[in-house]
C-alpha cells in the first residue's frame, strides 16, 4: 500500500468556496497563490501514482489572526466522506495551553483525527518550551503521532530559529511512545534530521517538499549527499513518501522518489510500509 | 452580428493527455444560432495547448508522447527557481514549452449553423501539466 503522509488540503476548492478567508489565509499567510483545485484533482494525483492513502493536515495558527490552513473541522468532514482514501491529522497551537490540550482529545475522539500537525514558524511557538513539551505529553498519552515541520519555510515573515530537527532528539528521549516525523528531511539540515533519526527508533522523516530544484533534482542532492547506502540502511525503516501537495504535485514527487538508486525493498518501505508502521497499522 | 463567448471547464486525469473538446464546441456553436461566421476556441491556462487531429486513441499517444520527446523534463531550465509569485518552486518549464508549441487557441469556419471540420478531425484540449480542473473558452461570432 502506497501511503502519502503530507498532503495540505489548504486550497481544495470545496472549501475556499465555502469559506473565502481560508483562500486568503493560504494566499497571506500560507504563501501559497496557486489556483484552487477539486478535491479530485487531488484524488486524480493519487490514482495516478497509486497511492491509495493521504494524510490530510490541518494548520490552526491562532496567532496569526486566528487562520486556520484548514481548521481542524474542515479536515475531519474531509476524512467522513472520504474515509476510504483519507486520514486526518489535528493541529493545535501549544500556547493556548489546557485549550490545546483539549482540542487534541476532542480531534482524537469525537471528529476522529489520528495524528497531530505543528509547525513551529508559523504557529510561532518555542518547540522545546513548558507548553510544547504538554503537548508531546498528550500526543503520547493519546497515541498520535506528530508530524513536524523541520527545515526551511519559503516565506521569510517567519523565523526559522525553531526549524532545526536536532531540537526533537531530546523530545523523542523523553518520550519515546511517542512518533514523530521530521517533514521535509529537516532540508537543507539533512545530517541533523538523520541523525536524530538514527538516535530515536520512534522518529521517522518524510520526502515532502522540493527544495533544490524539480523533484528529480531535488532528490538527485538529497541521494549525492546522504548516499544511497545510508537511505538504505539507516533510513531504510523511517523514511517515508510525503508530497506537500498543493506546494508540489504528488505524482512529479512520487515519480523522484521511484527513482532514488536503492533497493526495491527499501522503495516499497518508503512508498508506504514505514508509515503504516508510523500510523500504528503494523 | 452575434457574439457568443462561453467559459467551459473539465477536469484532466492524466499528466499528458489530449482531451476531446469537439462536442462541447458544437453545443455552443447551436446555443449561439449563429448560421455564418467563426469560431474560436481558447484556452484558459499557459500549461494546456489546442489542436485538432485524427480522433484515434493510437495517435493521441503518439502525439502525447512525441510532445515527451520534444521537450524532456529532465533538462537545466532557467524557469525551475523558487517562484515567489505562486509561493513554491516552479517545476515545469517543459510543460510550459510544450504548450508554446501547440498554441492557445484555434479559429474554425462556421458555415450553415455547423463548424466546419473535416470527417477525421477532432478538437482537443491537450493537458501538459495535469492531473487539474481546466477551462476554456469558445467564442462564436457571425450572423
Amino acid at each position: 500500500m502506497r501511503i502519502d503522509v503530507h498532503v495540505h488540503p489548504i486550497l481544495v476548492k470545496e472549501l475556499t468556496d465555502s469559506r473565502p478567508g481560508l483562500l486568503q489565509d493560504a494566499r497571506e499567510h500560507f504563501d501559497l497563490r496557486t489556483t484552487p483545485q477539486p478535491l479530485s484533482t487531488l484524488t486524480h494525483e493519487m490514482d495516478l501514482c497509486n497511492v491509495e492513502r493521504s494524510v490530510l493536515l490541518a494548520l490552526e495558527c491562532p496567532k496569526l489572526h486566528a487562520a486556520k490552513m484548514p481548521s481542524n473541522d474542515e479536515v475531519a468532514n474531509i476524512v467522513r466522506q472520504n474515509g476510504r482514501r483519507f486520514i486526518g491529522f489535528a493541529s493545535v497551537d501549544p500556547d493556548s495551553k489546557q485549550d490545546a490540550l483539549s482540542e487534541m482529545r476532542r480531534a482524537k475522539d469525537q471528529i476522529g483525527l489520528r495524528g497531530l500537525k505543528l509547525n513551529p514558524a508559523m504557529q510561532e511557538f518555542d518547540p522545546s518550551s513548558p507548553s510544547a513539551i504538554e503537548v508531546y505529553k498528550e500526543a503520547e498519552r493519546l497515541e498520535m503521532p506528530i508530524l513536524i515541520h523541520t527545515g526551511i519555510t519559503f516565506s521569510h515573515r517567519f523565523s526559522i530559529h525553531h526549524n532545526d530537527p536536532l531540537i526533537y532528539d531530546d523530545v523523542a528521549r523523553k518520550h519515546p511512545k511517542l512518533k514523530i516525523c521530521l517533514a521535509h528531511m529537516g532540508w537543507p539540515w539533512l545530517w541533523n534530521a538523520v541523525t536524530v533519526a538514527i538516535r530515536n527508533p520512534n522518529v521517522y522523516l518524510d520526502t515532502a517538499g522540493t527544495y533544490a530544484g524539480t523533484p528529480v533534482e531535488h532528490f538527485r542532492q538529497v541521494a549525492s549527499t546522504l548516499s544511497s547506502r545510508v537511505i538504505e540502511n539507516v533510513l531504510g525503516i523511517r523514511l517515508m513518501f510525503g508530497s506537500d501537495y498543493p506546494r508540489i504535485e504528488m505524482n512529479k514527487m512520487f515519480e523522484a522518489v521511484n527513482a532514488l538508486p536503492i533497493r526495491q525493498d527499501t522503495l516499497a518501505a518508503i512508498l508506504g510500509g514505514n508509515a503504516l508502521t508510523y500510523l500504528g497499522e503494523s | 452580428m452575434v457574439i457568443l463567448v462561453e467559459k467551459i471547464f473539465l477536469e484532466s486525469k492524466r499528466s499528458t493527455e489530449l482531451i476531446k473538446i469537439t462536442e462541447h464546441v458544437h453545443r455552443v456553436v447551436e446555443k449561439s444560432r449563429v448560421k455564418n461566421g467563426i469560431i474560436n476556441v481558447f484556452t484558459l491556462h499557459v500549461t494546456t495547448g489546442l489542436t485538432i487531429n485524427e480522433d484515434d486513441p493510437r495517435l493521441e499517444e503518439d502525439i502525447a508522447q512525441f510532445l515527451l520527446k520534444a521537450v524532456p523534463e529532465d533538462d537545466s531550465y532557467a524557469h525551475h527557481h523558487f517562484f515567489r509569485k505562486d509561493g513554491r518552486m516552479a517545476v515545469n518549464a517543459y510543460s510550459h514549452i510544450r504548450a508554446s508549441l501547440l498554441g492557445p487557441s484555434l479559429t474554425i469556419p462556421l458555415q450553415d449553423g455547423q463548424a466546419v471540420l473535416g470527417s477525421r478531425q477532432q478538437i482537443y484540449l491537450v493537458e501538459l501539466d495535469g492531473p487539474q480542473a481546466r477551462g476554456f473558452v469558445v467564442q462564436v461570432m457571425g450572423e
